[in-house]
């Protein structure tokens, strides 16, 4: 049994298996990919597209009764997929390097591995991460999250990364194939950082959440609680040791936000669940994913901004209705029972909006970082 | 060196010349290209086509006319500009040069001196 459902391609209905047009979505998505460096690329994969419907309409017109997998296929076949194209481009490559050779310069073949490269098709500053990740053949993503911690951490961090920018040679290196790390639109609060590690660890979204928030969690309870047992010795204890916790995970968390890409794609979104993809072998466009610091850092500080935003709107309507409720309920519960206990459920109250308004001062630093980061990149 | 490589670089460097003097000869529609080439032996992904008919376009080399089909949405038909002739006009010429030279040099039969 199969599913049948009409699309419209280019202007004409054309009623096709589920499973084909999957495939056909696919097959246009790895184009898109593939052209994206183009100039004229809506333009090219236009003319794709009508082709395709022009093809495909004909097969009705013969009599069949939808698009079939295998027709799908034939299509595929005679437009030529993206690796074809590419075994084109890459020896014309390889043809350059034994040009080279033959000149007597340095040659190595573009695949060999062994030798550390800064990878210029894959990079945000300047590849550095990416072609270490090529070296030891791990997700470039991972590596620029271990680069940035020892950025941050390491005395020389900043000053070793110039240097291997400037010692290591840059070359176009091939794109990591297996299980990667990206952020998950589907499944996101924020920025979709712990949906896209639930999804890469196989794990559910809301204990990467919880495990983002406890220390701030924590923070909040033990300062509120020390306000009624501790207050004789305010910050002894809990604060000294989860405080500096906050800072870390929001930065941890900010970091995240701004180093993985987000995965739009379907091929990417299989990329990022780690599920075999047979077009892996398209080169992952750096203009697509990764962009300039410039234009990186300008899409993350609208993707912020509308993040706050939206998280600004969704903490009022829950102070207004579930709070509200919530506040009639406990002021209720409240007024007969004695005095200690209102004090106690009133320090509750206190922690849920110390909670909200963490959430959104958490958004409004995220926000002031993609201001002034929008700003030195403007100079 | 392989084969394969030299092959594949002798044919790139020619494509848009076969192209252009199909286009020439009177407007034509991709896959009528791809078609053409193909009996005449040159076989070319039409996937590959597209952008190189854009990159043409934009180039200003070529322009294309919307044309009515009996069977659905219009289709894209392409011909050459006064630029586009021009420029085909050169790479011919280069042709004509190329296949002579390479021609005299595969069809020698000894290494005598030239002027005998």
């Amino acid at each position: 049994m199969k599913k049948i459902i009409n699309i419209n391609l280019s202007g004409r209905v054309i009623p096709i298996e589920d499973s084909a047009y999957e495939k056909l979505q696919a097959y246009i998505e790895s184009l898109r990919r593939y052209f994206s460096n183009e100039e004229g690329r809506d333009e090219i994969i236009n003319d794709i597209e009508s082709r395709i419907a022009e093809l495909m309409s004909e097969k009705i017109r013969k009599g069949a009764d939808s698009v079939t997998e295998a027709d799908v296929d034939e299509i595929i076949t005679s437009m030529g997929r993206p690796e074809d194209f590419e075994a084109a481009e890459r020896e014309t490559i390889a043809a350059a390097a034994q040009q080279k050779a033959s000149a007597g310069e340095e040659t190595y073949t573009a695949k060999k591995r062994g030798r550390l490269y800064r990878d210029s098709s894959d990079k945000i500053l300047g590849g550095v991460a990416s072609g270490l990740a090529n070296y030891l053949d791990i997700d470039p993503a991972v590596m620029r999250i271990l680069m940035l911690l020892f950025v941050f951490t390491a005395e020389f961090g900043i000053l070793l990364y110039i240097v291997l920018w400037i010692v290591v040679p840059a070359k176009d290196l091939d794109n990591y194939t297996g299980k990667r790390l990206f952020r998950n639109p589907d499944n996101k609060v924020i920025g979709g950082v712990a949906g896209g590690l639930a999804a890469y660890f196989k794990m559910q979204a809301w204990i990467i959440r919880l495990i983002f928030v406890s220390p701030l969690l924590l923070n909040i309870m033990f300062g509120t609680f020390n306000g009624i047992f501790f207050s004789w010795h305010r910050d002894i204890f809990p604060n000294i040791v989860i405080a500096p916790f906050t800072g870390t995970f929001m930065l941890a968390y900010i970091i995240l936000w701004m180093v993985l890409p987000e995965a739009r794609s379907p091929f990417e979104k299989m990329e990022m669940r780690g599920e075999k993809v047979d077009v892996n072998r398209i080169r992952q466009n750096v203009q697509e994913g990764m962009g300039d610091v410039k234009t990186r850092m300008q899409s993350w500080g609208n993707e912020v901004k509308t993040s706050a935003e939206d998280l600004g709107t969704r903490a009022k309507e829950f102070a207004n209705t579930r709070g509200k409720a919530w506040a009639s309920e406990v002021a209720q519960t409240a007024r007969p029972a004695a005095r200690g206990l209102g004090h106690i459920i009133g320090v509750i109250f206190k922690a849920f909006f110390i909670f909200v308004a963490g959430c959104i001062a958490l958004a409004l630093f995220a926000a002031l970082m993609a201001l002034i980061f929008g700003f030195f990149m403007d100079i | 060196m392989n084969i394969e490589n030299t092959q594949s670089q002798m044919r790139k460097g020619i494509l848009e010349f076969c192209i252009l003097s199909i286009i020439r000869r009177g407007e034509a529609y991709p896959s009528d290209i791809v078609e053409e080439m193909k009996t005449a032996g040159l076989h070319i992904l039409e996937g590959t086509l597209y952008p190189l008919l854009t990159r043409l376009k934009n180039a200003e080399m070529l322009t294309y006319r919307w044309v009515e089909s009996n069977s659905g949405p219009p289709r894209k038909y392409f011909s050459l500009t006064p630029k586009g002739e021009a420029f085909y006009k050169e790479l011919e010429q280069t042709w004509q040069e190329l296949a002579n030279g390479v021609n005299a040099l595969a069809n020698k039969t000894s290494n005598e001196p030239l002027n005998q």
